[in-house]
């Protein structure tokens, strides 16, 4: 599980003065990225775990493992105040949230700050301002950014349905406090809206307990590329290049990769240009995410930014050199940037495929298992993030990304060839996992001539579904599990060696 | 004997045969000598198949096989007779549940143990993919039972709900089917997982322990080597995993 190479080399500048142990307030694949961070640094660790986290890697990366409590996993890992009480029990200096759980919610880091405790993250202000969709548009849009045309339900409640469908079809309905694409719909005409509009609100309060809602224009086609800021409370803000994260199901992400594919410099250098305008305006401290709906013709719109570390940060880290949660350590202790915006140089390309237990040719629906064998891939290039382990029990309490396989090369093609040879390396066995299936996709002759968007998946659906195995690879699969298989190794030995004709044994 | 396998939705027959103490397997019609060599990785094996060598990783729980072969992964079910007729006697037993028919967690309930219901009714809503699934009922009943709470995780094929007949006196006995459902008919049906079948295993894998080392001297190499396999997998069931050092 080494860094890329670059990484640690350079950039450390010694301990972070002032920072004491961290509590990592998350769980998997990304405790045991910042606990990595951490334990380079000198950093004690800790992190709280629930019941479910059981047989978790990441329960042995830190130095210290807090058990919380809650009526279901996810709530637990949601309840900030006995994370709190963990923290403060524990003696922990600083909080990390991570992604997810507790990481965008302004009211726990305001509560961390009142306790004496650091926030490794930006101030609950920007997380206010940034956090919420409707009141960061209105900000941005200030700002001599491009938003795409949208409507809030909450000017004019009872004129909603009548003003989005002003916008032109097909709109995007959205939860003002939403994310990870949850009560998203595309509507594409005015017959489907009412519905859209009552399932988008009732998701949105059941979701994000906030049934404020949006429409907005819906760009055909759309790339997503987001950019990657730090900022630092002394007033620097640099970016750290663009990710391309078109490749999604379901509104999420699946593949990610910088630099983004067969993008102009000009239009490269806006978009970025954008992204530090809005962070600075924003007085944003840490590192954050700000993205963007790229259109087939050029034009970009602000689509939110994301006040937290990123599920695909590695990415950036592979081509820049710079760890990132090192930096939002640093940051958060009050250290200016190290470098300046001449000072960030890229190189080669990364991409990142998250690795999802779930069975893509079933409409990637959730898989449930234990882990028996595990293998990751492995070589020059090659950056596995995850918390697997054998005897783990992998269900459906938490998300199911299990690990995120990184790789970094000269080039693109370079890049792809190494992903997909890793993603046939690595062997789950126990649980379905989706590798095979990204494999395919970054495989396609489109994704590998950059032609991405955010329907390519399902544009694609027919050509990216599993291949049958033909009669002698069903030979070699039934062969391995007969001779595998308990009840059919008794048979054999039933069998006398003078009753050898098959005929004699069939049934 | 023939041994039955289900493979990518499709069942197939594999049938042993030993000649002159050679292991030969005869799949899909098709006559191979085959081979397990182990090799040093945990669920590391090499299938020598008529000659040729295939390195794959296999692992089992139970009687489900996992066999990553060239970069895919591929489930295997094991059906023979008796682990059939097992799972058809728990069907049959709770042919009144209505099981998950898939993994997810309960959003809501909207009826009690003890309410009559009309066919089409809402019993529950069910979240799974981040979407939502109504789980209705298909007819007139009375409900048993709630086998799960709000906020509660289920596995697919757990039973959800129980359903009875509406009146005491006991009428035709219907059984009751999620819907509807995003993924209904799209695989054949959900098989709990049923106690009767954990023992099985159990059993099984205690019986393995305490049993003698198999495939005499004078078999050939080929059962022994299938033997080897044999035994690991079934200390697989016992634990439900493969032995393995801890990682990290």
């Amino acid at each position: 599980m080494a860094m890329g190479r670059r990484q640690g080399a350079g950039r450390t500048m010694g301990r972070v003065a002032g920072l004491g142990k961290v509590l990592i307030a998350n769980r998997g694949e990304i405790a045991v990225r910042i606990a990595r961070t951490l334990g380079r640094l000198g950093l004690p660790s800790a992190l709280v775990a629930h019941e479910a986290d059981r047989g978790s890697p990441a329960l042995g990366a830190v130095d210290e493992v807090c058990p919380i409590e809650g009526p279901t996993p996810v709530a637990a890992h949601l309840d900030g105040e006995q994370i709190l009480a963990v923290a403060k029990r524990i003696g922990a200096a600083a909080i990390h949230p991570g992604y997810g759980f507790l990481s965008e919610n302004a009211d726990f880091a305001e509560a961390t700050a009142a306790a004496g405790l650091c926030w490794i993250g930006p101030t609950p202000r920007s997380m206010r301002l940034m956090g919420d969709k409707i009141e960061s548009r209105r900000f941005v849009a200030g700002l001599d950014v491009p938003l795409t045309p949208s409507v809030s339900e909450a000017d004019d409640p009872r004129r909603f349905a009548e003003r989005a469908a002003k916008l032109g079809f097909p709109l995007l309905i959205k939860a003002s406090a939403g994310g990870g694409g949850k009560g998203m719909q595309i509507v594409r005409g005015a017959a489907a809206l009412p519905d859209a509009i009552r399932i988008a609100r009732s998701e949105a309060s059941r979701y994000f307990k906030d049934d404020r809602i949006y429409a907005e224009r819906f760009v055909e086609s759309p790339r997503h590329v987001e950019v990657q800021i730090l900022a630092d409370t002394h007033g620097r803000v640099v970016h750290l290049g663009e990710r391309d994260c078109s490749i999604q199901r379901r509104f999420q992400k699946l593949v990610e990769e910088t630099p983004a594919p067969g993008l102009p410099r000009p239009l490269r250098d806006a978009i970025c240009d954008a992204a530090v305008r809005i962070a600075r305006a924003a007085d944003y401290h840490g590192a954050g995410t700000v993205e963007f709906v790229l259109a087939p013709d050029g034009a970009f719109y602000f689509l939110e930014m994301n006040t937290r570390l990123q599920v695909e940060h590695p990415v950036t880290e592979c081509v820049t050199g710079i760890d990132l949660v090192e930096q939002q350590l640093r940051i958060a202790a009050g250290e200016p940037l190290a470098f300046d915006q001449p000072g960030i140089e890229a190189s080669g390309v990364a991409i990142e495929c998250r690795i999802c237990a779930e069975d893509a040719d079933h409409d990637f629906r959730p898989a449930v298992g234990e882990i028996l064998v595990f293998h990751p891939p492995k070589g020059p290039g090659v950056r596995f993030d995850g918390a697997i382990a054998p005897g783990q029990r992998i269900t459906t309490a938490f998300d199911p990304m299990l690990a995120k396989l990184v790789v970094h090369a000269p080039d693109r093609a370079s890049a792809i060839d190494r992903a997909v040879r890793a993603l046939g390396e690595l062997v789950v066995l126990g649980c379905t996992t989706n590798a095979a299936f990204l494999a395919r996709v970054i495989d396609h002759p489109d994704f590998r001539a950059g032609r991405v968007e955010t329907g390519f998946l399902a544009a694609r659906a027919a050509v990216l579904a599993a291949r049958p195995l033909d009669a002698a690879g069903r030979r070699v699969v039934l062969a391995a599990t007969a001779l595998a298989d308990r009840d059919f190794q008794d048979r054999l030995e039933a069998i006398p060696e003078l009753h050898a004709s098959m005929g004699a044994w069939r049934n | 004997m023939g041994y039955d396998f289900t493979l990518e939705d499709r069942d197939a027959r594999v049938l042993p045969s030993r000649k002159d103490g050679r292991l030969e397997l005869e799949i899909e019609g098709a006559r191979v000598s085959a081979t397990l060599v182990p090799g040093t990785r945990s669920g590391e094996w090499t299938l020598l198949l008529d000659g040729t060598r295939e390195p794959l990783f296999l692992a089992s729980a139970g009687d489900v096989h996992f066999v990553h072969w060239r970069g895919q992964t591929h489930r295997v079910e094991a059906r023979n007779a008796l682990l059939q007729a097992r799972a058809r006697a728990s069907r049959a037993a709770g042919a009144e549940s209505i099981l998950a028919p898939m993994p997810g967690v309960v959003v809501s309930v909207t009826v009690a143990a003890g309410d009559l219901v009309e066919a089409g009714a809402l019993l529950l809503t069910i979240e799974s993919m981040k979407l939502q699934t109504a789980i209705t009922a298909s007819y007139a009943a009375r409900i048993e039972a709630l086998c799960v709470a709000t906020g509660e995780a289920f596995d697919q094929g757990r039973p959800l709900v129980r359903l009875g007949p509406v009146t005491d006196a006991g009428g035709t006995e219907r059984t009751a089917a999620a819907e509807p459902s995003p993924h209904a008919g799209r695989r054949r049906g959900v098989e709990p997982r049923s106690e009767a079948k954990s023992k099985a295993e159990a059993s099984k894998a205690g019986a393995s322990r305490t049993r003698a080392p198999k495939a005499g001297t004078s078999k050939a190499k080929a059962s022994k080597a299938g033997s080897k396999a044999g035994s690991e997998s079934k200390a697989k069931a016992g634990r439900g995993r493969t032995p393995g050092k801890k990682r990290r």
